[in-house]
């Protein structure tokens, strides 16, 4: 499609055209339904535009809202998200959202306001440097200095964000830019760039043989599916490669949902907190197939023990994830769609390692999930199973940060791709509402649930009102233990139980606030609880749920710091 | 172990930046660097002195500075070039 074009063509509609209508033209030729943004001095000009043009923003009540509700859009459809802040403060409270959507290669445009080009460099009020500030956490940035530039430096933005390993991209807009006048005759419209950063890489077939050769090999293979398959939309291709060849497959927390829970040859999320039959798996393994994940430490928690009787195989879009963590034997630069294509067509056998799959089944039924069931308590993990259950295991499950987290990981029954939202690579507290909203507004007809616990939803706690505001169907569910709950089991862990600055001395009280912003809020009781949260999803219409669990309950399976995967804690 | 990294690049504002940066986050010292405009100053070469032991962290670099979207190509070297060097950078 010729973006720049279409944008020429209808800037010949406008009699004064701005850099601001400029912008929005060509936003709505990339097919930007809706921003998250929050005005201020330096975008006025972009927001009078919005205002004439009638461009869908969601008003969000902080900036970093505004980047975790695009990283909610953009996760749960795959489109690139688009955020307008303002200069100074509005940009540097967007850098965490920035940040964290670089670590998990979330697509998003982020427009920075920026102080008219004649005075940055003179600290002028509300001025700062954003662009160095976020080098290193985006895939580009750009400031652009003419209005007739900027359409193409858009077209560009948006090119980089979601091709190849997507990420986040900044464009910093002085703000005489975006009020100059734009002829359209002048604007610029190359399309050529974005076809240079389009082009795809042939894959190195090769090695892909040799990947071909050491599965035929294999007694014990095993496939690692990370957030490089969901990100390629190539779910069907890894479920055909598993299902055709009885491969068993790891996934890891951003992948949940590429392969169903249900699924036999599905082994669970791997890691830290992941299940015994997963970790075992990478212990006892002799050839492990990674597809799109980047071996994060939390994965791979002892880097020199790590899968110790395997061949690695590490197919990756980005060239810089080979090697980078573990050594592999068999690197290949590729999109996973691309390769998991190759995978399918190639000519191998199935069926010759039953006794592996017949270990893997036993370890499962051996050491599944477990938690005990505490009378006149409500377990955080029995709160997530009815959840799933109430849900048929089809909302999108949008996650805070913390040991909730990574219950909803172990507990919800994920069955397609896209259905989990949630801070991986940053771990960013504070993630989990706007997030929720941006997921929302992707997908209105989708049920979207948020479990997040007390101390996160205090960080972002604000853009409540944005779900009163849009009036969103969103149930949101604290589980409230009234500590920072995954420091302090560290803390009983591995700090002999000083639990530094972890319990809170009193809190708010969750359901009144719930009030306050519009929002209607049950407190769960130890005896009725599961009506109650039946009640609740029976209806269309917003609820903050609060679960009073127990203060201590831990995340087992747990890996300690530095221990091999095969090293569990709480396996019985 | 020094070595050169030369960085054949985009002649634009803020990628020496972003090469910079990434040399910061690794806490490597830049111990001498040479940065010249060829191509009518549209590319620029950029080499820096670096001391980087381990050959996997040099491999990593390698590949970290060269996904940035403005670098065209990179290699490590054993001394900084000379023009003729320069000219056969230019010339890939």
């Amino acid at each position: 499609m010729l973006v720049g074009q279409n944008v020429k063509d209808n800037l010949k509609k406008h009699t004064l055209a701005t850099g601001s209508d400029v912008l929005l033209e060509t936003l709505a030729h990339q097919g930007v339904e809706l921003i998250f943004g929050y005005p201020g001095g330096a975008v006025l000009p972009l927001y009078d535009a919005v205002y004439r043009q009638k461009f869908n923003n969601i008003l969000v009540r902080h900036e970093q809202g505004a980047v975790h509700a695009a990283e909610g859009y953009a996760k749960s459809t795959g489109k690139t998200g688009v955020v307008f802040v303002t200069s100074g403060p509005g940009a540097t409270n967007a850098v965490t959202g920035i940040a964290d959507a670089m670590l998990d290669s979330i697509p998003l445009v982020v427009f920075t306001g920026q102080v008219g080009c004649a005075s940055i460099g003179k600290d002028a009020f509300q001025e700062v440097d954003i662009l160095s500030m976020t080098a290193p956490i985006t895939k580009q940035n750009y400031q652009v200095h003419d209005v007739n530039s900027l359409s193409q430096v858009v077209i560009e933005a948006f090119a980089v964000a979601a091709n190849g390993r997507p990420g986040p991209v900044v464009v910093d807009l002085p703000k005489n830019v975006a009020a100059d006048l734009a002829n359209a005759k002048d604007v610029k419209t190359n399309d050529s760039v974005v076809h240079s950063i389009q082009q795809k890489e042939e894959i190195d077939e090769g090695m892909m043989a040799k990947i071909r050769m050491a599965l035929l090999k294999a007694k014990k293979p095993l496939l690692l599916a990370g957030g490089g398959v969901i990100a390629a939309d190539a779910v069907p291709e890894l479920r055909k490669f598993a299902h055709n060849f009885d491969l068993p497959v790891v996934s890891t927390l951003i992948s949940l949902g590429a392969m169903p829970a249900t699924d036999s040859l599905f082994l669970g999320m791997g890691g830290m907190h992941g299940s015994y039959q997963a970790n075992m798996a990478f212990y006892e393994c002799d050839f492990l197939l990674n597809i799109g994940s980047r071996f994060d430490d939390r994965l791979a928690t002892n880097v020199s023990e790590f899968a110790p009787n395997a061949q690695i195989a590490h197919i990756d879009i980005d060239d810089s994830e080979l090697g980078k963590v573990i050594a592999t034997d068999f690197p290949v630069r590729a999109d996973a769609k691309q390769a998991l294509k190759w995978l399918n067509n190639m000519n191998l056998s199935k069926n010759k390692h039953e006794k592996w799959l017949q270990q893997l089944t036993t370890w499962k039924q051996q050491h599944p999930l477990r938690y005990d069931e505490s009378k006149g308590k409500i377990k955080p993990q029995a709160v997530i199973e009815e959840v799933g259950s109430l849900t048929a295991g089809d909302a999108t499950v949008v996650t805070d940060v913390g040991q909730h987290q990574m219950w909803a990981a172990q507990y919800y029954p994920f069955k397609r791709p896209r259905q989990i939202i949630t801070s991986g690579g940053l771990g960013t507290m504070g993630f989990g509402l706007p997030a929720a909203i941006g997921a929302k507004l992707a997908e209105p007809k989708r049920e979207v649930v948020l479990f997040v616990g007390d101390g996160g939803i205090q960080m972002t706690v604000e853009e409540l009102d944005v779900i009163r505001a849009y009036n969103l169907d969103i149930k949101i569910i604290i589980l409230n233990n009234k500590t920072l709950g995954m420091v302090r089991q560290w803390q009983d862990l591995f700090y002999e139980k000083r639990r530094s600055q972890t319990v809170f001395n009193g809190q708010p009280d969750f359901i009144k606030l719930a009030h306050a912003y519009g929002i209607k809020s049950v407190k769960l009781s130890p005896k009725h609880w599961r009506e109650t949260l039946a009640d609740v999803f029976a209806k269309n219409e917003s609820t903050l749920v609060e679960a009073d669990i127990p203060a201590l309950e831990q995340v087992y399976p747990m890996i300690a710091p530095g221990q091999p995967n095969q090293v569990m804690m709480g396996v019985d | 172990m020094h070595g050169i990294i030369v960085c054949k690049m985009k002649n634009r504002v803020g990628v020496l930046n972003r090469l910079t940066g990434l040399l910061t986050r690794r806490n490597i010292n830049i111990e001498s660097a040479v940065i010249t405009s060829i191509s009518n100053n549209q590319l620029a070469i950029a080499e820096f002195k670096l001391q980087v032991a381990d050959p996997q962290e040099r491999e990593h670099l390698k590949r970290v500075i060269a996904k940035q979207l403005d670098v065209l190509s990179v290699e490590w070297r054993a001394k900084h070039s000379d023009t003729k060097l320069v000219s056969d950078i230019e010339k890939d």
